[in-house]
């Protein structure tokens, strides 16, 4: 196979756009998409200082230098879960990746506040990923006031729009579809603008520029990931990509384009308020993060505290 | 069972069941292990999980014999990406790399 624009032997093949490129040929095709995404939504211009979301996965590491490179002034910021090892690997690839670029990196441990991801899925009885989701746009939020950055981007790609997608569409989630877009205005001023610059390229594009960019990557998956759901949406889409390729593209795409507006109008809802425990934007007394902290040291309170005796 | 296309630079052969396997050294030179021609050496990531995957001439044939779903794997061989169309031999090693992430 031939790459389709030098004619040098092909390494990455895209079905979804009948194209076929040699490595160098697609590292540039690759960061030609991701700029005219976030200029074709009007994500950020180059005044934006933004901060990357990375978890030193192949997605949110593939973004960070494609800004990087492209000369967008980003801050790289990671949570750290606590998730064991994996957690650990994915510091490690994260600080690894702005050491050789000198890039600004800026993390935050939950385990410090006694908030580790496994602590609070058994503290809430809760599933992991609800705890965790919870955490991040808490920290995502707040790291972007405290680091002075106007936008947070995350790498969310075409696979997670489109499973996310799915899952919404098949149980009629108007309030979740009406939020589903690429590009989040504020609702606050403690907010900033949240925008995915990678929702129209799937996760095979970002893994191949990862890994033809030299970008060391965590590939193992988080091992609370096993059995979740949007991974089944994944493999049907994947499933229906393989006979008929360009549906995951024209699904996501023709919904940002001419579907979401719709949900949009139905959904806009009253502005939120300051939460009394974090100042965040928050719909109650509490915001989610905190109210969910609130519950957590209730629970470990009472669970370290001595029995009493009748 | 183990079956093999008789290869023009076979240096050894064995018999299977009825089925002759003329089979040439795998990588590592004079000293290497034997394997019938054909076979390809699989490593899947991140599971580790390794095959040793027979008649497989393109990297189409592999997937299809895996029963892995085009385009949810990188196929890697050595620092190089591989297409559907690539033609694989006796002595590669590759590396099926999953792309599918999140949950």
């Amino acid at each position: 196979m031939k790459c389709t624009r030098c004619r040098k032997p092909a390494e990455v093949k895209l079905r979804a756009h009948n194209s076929a490129f040699c490595r160098a040929c697609y590292v540039v095709f690759f960061r030609r998409r991701v700029v005219r995404t976030i200029e074709k939504q009007k994500m950020f211009d180059g005044d934006a200082r933004v901060l990357v979301a990375v978890s030193g996965g192949k997605d949110s590491l593939a973004l960070w230098d494609v800004l990087a490179e492209e000369g967008y002034q980003t801050v790289g910021f990671h949570l750290a879960l606590g998730i064991g090892a994996y957690s650990g690997r994915s510091l490690e690839k994260t600080e690894e990746f702005a050491r050789a670029r000198g890039l600004e990196l800026r993390t935050h441990t939950l385990a410090d506040e006694g908030l580790a991801v496994p602590d609070m899925m058994v503290a809430t009885n809760r599933p992991a990923c609800a705890a965790c989701g919870t955490a991040k746009r808490h920290y995502f939020d707040s790291a972007a006031l405290e680091y002075d950055c106007n936008v947070i981007a995350t790498g969310h790609n075409l696979d997670d729009e489109a499973a996310r997608l799915l899952g919404n569409v098949l149980r009629w989630q108007t309030d979740h579809l009406a939020r589903q877009r690429p590009v989040m205005q504020p609702t606050h001023e403690k907010f900033v603008r949240k925008v995915k610059p990678l929702y129209l390229t799937s996760e095979l594009e970002t893994a191949s520029f990862a890994f033809l960019s030299g970008i060391e990557y965590v590939v193992e998956e988080c091992p609370n990931a096993a059995g979740a759901t949007q991974l089944t949406y994944k493999a049907l889409l994947d499933q229906l990509e393989s006979t008929s390729p360009g549906s995951k593209l024209s699904f996501v795409n023709e919904f940002v384009t001419r579907g979401s507006a719709g949900f949009l109008a139905k959904e806009r809802g009253a502005a939120p308020s300051t939460c009394g425990g974090c100042g965040m934007p928050s719909f109650g007394e509490l915001c989610s993060f905190c109210s969910l902290r609130a519950e957590i040291q209730r629970k470990q309170a009472s669970a370290s505290a001595p029995a009493s005796r009748s | 069972m183990l079956r093999g296309r008789a290869s023009s630079a076979t240096d050894a052969s064995f018999v299977i069941g009825r089925v002759e396997i003329k089979a040439r050294r795998f990588a590592g030179g004079p000293t290497g292990p034997l394997l019938p021609p054909g076979v390809v050496k699989v490593v899947l990531t991140p599971q580790g999980r390794e095959f040793e995957v027979e008649r497989a001439k393109r990297v189409a044939d592999l997937l299809q014999q895996l029963d892995i779903t085009p385009g949810t794997v990188l196929v890697i061989r050595g620092d190089q990406l591989l297409t559907e169309d690539a033609r694989l031999s006796t002595s590669d090693e590759i590396e099926l790399r999953s792309v599918v992430s999140g949950g």
